[in-house]
């Protein structure tokens, strides 16, 4: 049986990766999960300065899901390469770094240093980070920014870039696609979803964060991105790894059977350690009962049925 | 080492108004500690993340749990019945320091904070069988009161203040140690409760551990859910409750 994918040049011994934030860089799950085992590990977003998150509480759980208000907490790009790059470069599974920013130039720095360093396979842009030069709107809420942050970024590395897509717009074709044609390699989707909850008792949203607003994750919101990754599948012609609340083995094939060559596994983690490695599993039994020898197969494969 | 257990529940009956007083037979046993607390899972799609729990008591290969109903997931917990087995990471979190446990030592709690404090009593009795331990518990009022005899096994003189005074003094825990004085400090309890005696204990320069709450999802230091303040230098830094935590020296917290 072929589990192998091949995501924009760099083979994943399977399709299973984890979505960025959720696992750290690994150190914390090895403890469950063999990591070597995974297609790739996708680190939390990296910054050029630390950033410091928001103020607690910073998640709050809703049903069938949670909303967090992180704040992108991470301690620079000088750090991670001190201490997170020399344990990942020891795994033996594809390595992508998530890179956040509040500048186009703040994203161009980490992606050099991180192509500079070496270790790293692949890069995945979070454009759902405000843009501070234009007023704390998200790069990934409009194309031209998207196009912008996405070319610059190109221009100084030569790793293969995963363009990491918001679901809070009108249209996430216009900004798949802008994203495509200004050198995205693969694109990832979705983002949490923007949501809020409030404290009856207190009378305030729950979350610490100025807003009180927070992402949506779970799996809430499998259908929201299912159909996302459905719906640019049919619009781009580089590969997509899905996210959204994918929890078990038939939630992954979904996402693949939508046009997705891989996938990430999230909030799943915190209800289940080893979700990772159940997703795994239960891909492979589907294939196995299905008699489907080669998971390149599944991509897509409800598309071509459809109509 | 943290792992994942299915542990069988031994018991799970209710101690006072809402409290119930778990045990469960779980190999985390050998090694937790006083101030570790445990993750456990409730395999329900509107409690998704797991609920931490403080370690009340570690008995050769059990784990006692000392929990409050809060809300969905405690409530569910509590409608697990005795053979049954629950889904638990554990044990996580360090615990409480024991290097200058010894001379006069406070140990201090506030309502449903107070559990944990039970095994570090233990603890400091069997390791410094000679020092002088004061037990100091606030509850709201008298049907709230838990642990007392427990806590009497261990410590020198146990002291207790209900908010309306239907047991004890009137009062809140901190208030009971007015006038008295201490090599170290060791609590847990509501966050302004922690804050006063912070305070109390930085006036009278004693160095004072405390537990700390927040919110999670992980439990085990990746997401940076649950982080608490810590001085760093000039500034400040973020670290988590559940990996670095949840037990800080009072001294490094920013207080707000
Ligand atoms: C390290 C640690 C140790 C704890 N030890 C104990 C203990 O020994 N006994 C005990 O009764 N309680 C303890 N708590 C508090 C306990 O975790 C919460 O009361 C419980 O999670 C509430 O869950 P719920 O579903 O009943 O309430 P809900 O309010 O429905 O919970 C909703 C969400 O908020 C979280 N949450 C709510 N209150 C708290 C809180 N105070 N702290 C952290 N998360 C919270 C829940 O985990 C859940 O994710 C501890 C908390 C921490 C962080
Ligand atoms: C606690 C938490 C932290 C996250 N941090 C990041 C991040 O640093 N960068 C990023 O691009 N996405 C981040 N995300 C979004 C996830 O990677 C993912 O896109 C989203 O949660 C949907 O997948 P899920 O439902 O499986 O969690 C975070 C999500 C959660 C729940
Ligand atoms: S709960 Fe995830 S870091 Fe503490």
């Amino acid at each position: 049986m072929n589990l192998s994918v091949n995501i924009a040049g760099v083979t994943w011994k399977n399709p299973v990766t984890v979505a960025s934030g959720t696992f750290a860089s690994g150190m914390e799950y090895t403890f469950f999960v063999e990591l070597s085992r995974l297609g790739a590990i996708t680190t939390k977003g990296v910054s050029h300065q630390p950033w410091a998150g928001n103020a607690v509480p910073r998640v709050a759980e809703t049903y069938g899901g949670m909303l967090n208000s992180i704040g992108l907490q991470n301690p620079g790009v000088e750090a991670f390469i001190q201490h997170d790059l020399p344990f990942l470069r020891q795994q033996d599974t594809a390595v992508v770094v998530n890179v956040c920013g509040h500048k186009v130039e703040e994203y161009c720095y980490v992606a050099y240093r991180l192509t500079e360093a070496g270790g790293v396979d692949m890069l995945e842009l979070n454009v759902s980070c405000p843009n501070v030069s234009e007023g704390g709107m998200a790069f990934g809420t409009n194309w031209k920014m998207t196009e912008k942050v996405v070319a610059e970024v190109r221009k100084v590395t030569n790793l293969p870039l995963i363009v990491k897509l918001s679901p809070n717009v009108t249209d996430i074709d216009v900004i798949a696609k802008a994203a495509e044609s200004a050198g995205a390699d693969a694109l990832s989707m979705i983002n949490t979803l923007l949501g809020m909850k409030i404290d009856i008792h207190t009378r305030k949203p729950l979350l610490g964060n100025k807003m009180g607003v927070g992402g949506l994750s779970g799996p809430a919101i499998r259908p929201v991105a299912v159909r996302c990754v459905y719906q640019v599948a049919g619009c781009v012609n580089i590969p997509i790894i899905g996210m959204g609340g994918i929890t078990t083995g038939e939630d992954a094939i979904e996402f693949l059977l939508a046009g997705a060559s891989a996938v990430a596994v999230g909030t799943a983690n915190f209800a289940n350690p080893r979700a990772t490695l159940d997703v795994l599993a239960g891909i492979e039994s589907y294939m196995t009962k299905n008699g489907v020898d080669d998971v390149n197969k599944l991509i897509g494969a409800a598309r071509q049925s459809h109509r | 080492m943290k792992a994942m257990y299915d542990a069988e529940i031994l018991e799970n009956a209710a101690i006072a108004e809402d409290i119930y007083d778990l045990r469960l037979r779980c190999p985390a046993a050998a090694t937790a500690v006083a101030g570790q607390f445990v993750a456990v899972y409730t395999d329900n799609p509107a409690t998704l993340l797991p609920r931490p729990l403080s370690i009340c008591e570690v008995n050769d290969d059990t784990l006692r749990i000392i929990y409050r109903i809060a809300g969905q997931g405690t409530q569910e917990i509590s409608q697990r019945q005795k053979g049954e087995t629950l889904r638990i990471m554990a044990p996580l979190g360090n615990g409480f320091p024991l290097e200058n446990a010894r001379g006069n030592i406070a140990i201090v709690g506030g309502g449903i904070g107070s559990p944990p404090l039970l095994q570090l009593t233990k603890s400091i009795r069997q390791n410094t069988p000679d020092a002088k331990i004061s037990v100091y518990l606030g509850f709201r009022s008298a049907e709230h009161v838990i642990l007392e005899q427990d806590f009497a096994k261990y410590a020198d003189e146990i002291f207790i203040a209900t908010d309306d005074g239907s047991h004890g003094a009137a009062g809140n825990a901190v208030s009971l140690l007015e006038g008295s004085k201490f090599d170290i400090i060791y609590a847990c309890g509501p966050h302004i409760m922690l804050k006063n005696l912070a305070k109390w204990a930085d006036n009278s320069g004693t160095i004072c551990y405390v537990s700390l709450e927040e919110r999670m999802a992980c439990s085990i230091g990746a997401c940076l859910a649950c982080v608490a303040k810590i001085r760093q230098g000039d500034g400040t830094t973020n670290k988590t409750v559940c990996a670095v935590g949840p037990v800080f020296d009072a001294k490094e917290l920013v207080w707000e």
